[in-house]
């Protein structure tokens, strides 16, 4: 479903990728750990079309994205959902607008049928009560569940998470990742989960890689990573990794 | 030595070269968001909403303005008429000079120091925040979402708020050379009927159009680029105001030449 080959990025000379390689297929998550720092954000940017590689390429569902243009992009990023690592809530719209958004925007739904769903996603997420607020009012943990709730709505095809729950206390993080499990197991989308949350990421996801020095150190299922004798996935699983260059 | 001899010269180059590519990426940005002004789905509530924002919420700056301008050209007026006698003609200088240049400029610059830079620094935000990210993201054309509404707001509000402006001013001008001065009713607003064409106020209805494009363009523009956090929003916010400014009085010269 996603192949991505030799992928290559710079930023002022300064390499940040430097031949990623990787394969999701249909239906499957996979979480992306490595280092502050690593590229692994970049990395998603990538896939989603937001940045084009200095050289490689990313194919999802047989579409190549860099060479994506105008409607076909367009076409590309309606199978899309993007939870981003601040949330990205529009400031001057409260939540309930937020997660209306692009069901006003994207569907023919008439005004009914989107609050039923902006309502039922605002309950999955445990915001329900707080529909009315600007998004400068709410605290972290519930800006990035807004934002879950504005991602997921459209019930997209592919999701992609940056970092879901940096920020959030333990159990809203339960919380976040089981709806993310929930969500999937209903909807099988295809994911890539960008996060630190380790090792509770492992009970959500299919595949793990390790994103270090601008390469995919390790790759497999979260069984194979955690089994891994690599020192730099065990020091990283530990909690003793120590990293590479700036995104 | 010889590198010191090439420095400024690489220095001038690298100026030259952002400067050309500054100006084609903004032209079209423009070129883009006037295209997309013809092309559906339009964005009736956001336009709506910013004719609001730019131009009824300019309302009261520009009708303050707009009066003290024109009492400063009837005292100025009056006092450079009166050393050749010609005060009747104190009703027509004010007017023209309000029609065809102090109305649509002062307003545009109005404009831009009150909406213009708030604008810049609101699109800013969105773009530090991922907030236009998100936008594409959600496969909607931000050009056509955040810079298409403000400059059909600017084409709508621009010429109203114009008009306002040469309103105010022209009564100012009244209450200064009438009122004040003693000059007779009938002259300040007969001659002023006899000199003024609708010529002229076409000329002051283009300028205001054209620098409600100008001014949305820019201040959209710095914003859509800002550079990292709120130090790049600051000085995209203020460049942007700058660069409206400077081009405003330009283009009021090329157009002022042009409709001579």
């Amino acid at each position: 479903m996603i192949t991505v080959e030799n992928l290559y990025k710079s930023f002022n000379h300064r390499p940040v990728l430097q031949g990623v390689s990787l394969r999701v297929e249909k239906g499957e998550i996979l979480a992306v750990i490595g280092g502050s720092g690593a590229g692994k954000s970049v990395f998603l940017k990538h896939v989603s079309g937001l940045m084009e590689p200095d050289r490689g390429t990313i194919v999802v569902g047989g579409l190549e994205v860099a060479r994506l243009k105008g409607k076909a992009l367009e076409h590309y990023r309606e199978r899309l959902g993007f939870l981003f690592q601040g949330g990205a809530l529009f400031d001057s719209m409260s939540v309930y607008d937020n997660v209306a958004f692009p069901l006003r925007e994207k569907t023919r739904l008439q005004e009914e049928k989107i609050k039923d769903l902006v309502c039922t996603m605002l309950e999955h997420v445990g915001i329900e009560d707080e529909d009315t607020k600007f998004p400068a009012e709410l605290s972290g943990g519930m800006k990035k569940r807004a934002a879950l709730a504005r991602a997921l709505i459209t019930s997209p095809e592919i999701m992609l998470f940056d970092e879901p729950t940096t920020g959030l206390d333990p159990i809203t993080v339960r919380n976040v990742l089981n709806y993310i499990k929930v969500t999937h197991q209903k909807h099988g989308f295809t994911g890539i989960i960008v996060t630190h949350q380790i090792p509770e990421i492992f009970a959500v996801v299919q595949k793990v890689a390790l994103l270090s020095g601008g390469t995919i150190v390790a790759f497999g299922t979260p069984e194979e990573i955690q089994r891994s004798s690599n020192a730099l996935v065990q020091e990283f699983l530990t909690g003793g990794v120590t990293h590479t260059s700036e995104s | 030595m010889v590198t010191i001899l090439i420095l400024p010269i690489r220095y001038l180059g690298h100026l030259f070269l952002k400067t050309i590519s500054s100006l084609g990426k903004s032209g079209i940005f423009l070129f883009t968001a006037l295209v997309l002004i013809f092309i559906p789905p339009y964005k009736i509530y956001r336009v709506i909403k910013q004719v609001r924002f730019v131009g009824v919420n300019s309302t009261f700056i520009v009708l303050l303005t707009g009066a003290f301008t024109g009492m400063v050209l009837g005292i100025q007026g009056y006092y450079s008429l009166n050393k050749f006698a010609a005060e009747s003609l104190l009703g027509p200088i004010v007017a023209l000079s309000l029609i065809r240049e102090l109305g649509p400029v002062f307003t545009a610059i109005m404009i831009t120091a009150r909406a213009g830079s708030a604008l810049s620094a609101e699109i800013g935000i969105m773009r530090i925040t991922e907030q236009i990210d998100a936008l594409e993201m959600m496969a909607l054309n931000p050009i056509r979402y955040l810079v298409v509404p403000n400059i059909v707001a600017g084409i709508i509000s621009f010429p109203i708020l114009a008009a306002f402006f040469d309103l105010i001013g022209i009564l100012g001008g009244y209450l200064v050379g009438v009122k004040m001065l003693g000059l007779s009713e009938g002259g300040y607003f007969g001659e002023m009927r006899n000199m003024v064409t609708m010529q002229d106020i076409t000329v002051g209805f283009y300028k205001s159009i054209s620098f409600g494009i100008i001014v949305n363009w820019i201040c959209c523009y710095k914003g859509y680029y800002t550079g990292y956090g709120a130090e790049g929003v600051s000085k995209a916010t203020t460049e942007a105001v700058v660069v409206c400014s400077v081009l405003i009085l330009v283009w009021d010269y090329f157009m002022a030449s042009f409709f001579f």
